[in-house]
């Protein structure tokens, strides 16, 4: 099971915490804004999902 | 004082190391109050601002403080301060090492090989981890460079790479911290769900400023633009801001000349040494001052430095 883990986070860490480290935040920020509803939050979390996605395209492991 | 013409000192290399092993040997408790004490602060003020005592953005001000002070005491225990170089207590270099660095969510035992490694290597472009953001053009290109060095692909992660590939303990340590890297990677995803904009602003960019203050005054002022070698790599240094703001990175050669003296024992050494810091030609050792305890340093002549 470690193993897995830690094989499947070499490849798809970045995108993880994109989507769910930085989607939170921007949800919340997206929420803080607008004061709107579940729409707004999914919408954090497709933007944290393509922040993910070109980090780990672009190796920027700083967003970590 | 003409220290170098005046033949009554012994300048040689033994007599050097006779004076710098009396400021060796003592357990620095001042890192660990200021590990334990700055890690205690973050904790509270994490708790204060989750119940909403204090604002969040008061909570942002101590954050940035606290992750500011978070790498010294772990650079303490990566020396061996904290124990004072005792076996029995050799627990406290690495406890307190990575209690204190957790705002910084790091591995205390991965900054420990790193460092070891620049130690080593100071200012060698292939070997040394810093050379990156310690030889940067400016310091703000210095901020730069801190931030990228460790993407999948940045020049720290490649001198990195040849370590671990020529060096089987330098591998063992980073992997051994690869566990708390792993944890840190998992506790910012789960607090960010929980409270996002407190993790953004308690913790993710606290650790960033932290990371691009230390990338500039613990690498780039004290090392940029200068050669290896034990006397040549390191320089004394001013930006006229008080050296107690600066972790008195400003008398940094005397870390890089013997590392096992102690922080806060640097100032009173460097009065000691200073005739074999001018006679090895220390980098700005001719203009400092003789006095240097309690000294906020914000003038050394002709070495002011930082643009």
């Amino acid at each position: 099971m470690m193993e897995w883990l830690s094989q499947h986070l070499e490849q798809w860490a970045l995108v993880w915490f994109g989507f769910l480290f930085w989607g939170s935040i921007f949800g919340a920020t997206l929420l803080y804004i607008f004061e709107a509803g579940l729409l707004i939050s999914l919408i954090g979390y497709g933007l944290g999902l393509l922040f993910g996605i070109l980090a780990k395209n672009k190796g920027w492991s700083w967003i970590t | 004082m003409d220290y170098v013409n005046d033949n009554s000192i012994d300048l040689s290399i033994e007599a050097e190391r006779e004076v710098a092993r009396t400021f060796m040997g003592r357990i620095e408790w001042e890192m660990i109050l200021i590990g334990l004490g700055q890690f205690t602060i973050w904790v509270v003020t994490w708790v204060l601002v989750v119940n909403a005592i204090i604002p969040l953005f008061l909570g942002f001000l101590i954050a940035l403080f606290t992750a500011c002070n978070a790498y010294l005491p772990s650079h303490a225990g990566q020396h061996g301060h904290l124990s004072g170089g005792r076996k029995n207590l050799q627990w406290l270099d690495f406890w307190v090492g990575q209690i204190s660095v957790i705002p910084l969510a790091q591995s205390h035992d991965a900054l420990k090989a790193t460092h070891l490694k620049h130690h080593a290597h100071t200012n060698d472009p292939d070997n040394d981890p810093d050379f990156f953001h310690g030889n940067a053009n400016s310091w703000l290109g210095a901020v730069r460079n801190v931030n990228v060095s460790y993407n999948d692909d940045g020049p720290a992660m490649k001198s990195i790479g040849k370590h671990m590939e020529e060096d089987p303990k330098f591998k063992a340590a980073l992997e051994k911290g690869g566990a708390w890297t792993l944890l840190f990677y998992f506790v910012q995803i789960f607090m960010a769900i929980l409270y996002p904009l407190e993790t953004l602003l308690l913790w993710w960019i606290p650790k960033r400023v932290a990371t691009s203050y230390l990338g500039v005054v613990f690498s780039y002022l004290p090392h940029s633009g200068l050669g290896s070698g034990r006397y040549k790599d390191t320089r004394f240094w001013t930006n006229k801001i008080p050296r107690f703001l600066n972790h008195s990175m400003q008398i940094h050669s005397m870390h890089h000349m013997y590392p096992r003296i102690c922080h806060y024992d640097e100032a009173k050494a460097i009065q000691a040494l200073k005739p074999y810091m001018i006679e090895r030609g220390i980098p700005g050792a001719e203009h400092i001052p003789d006095k240097l305890r309690w000294n906020p340093v914000t003038y050394i002549k002709e070495v002011y430095y930082g643009r």
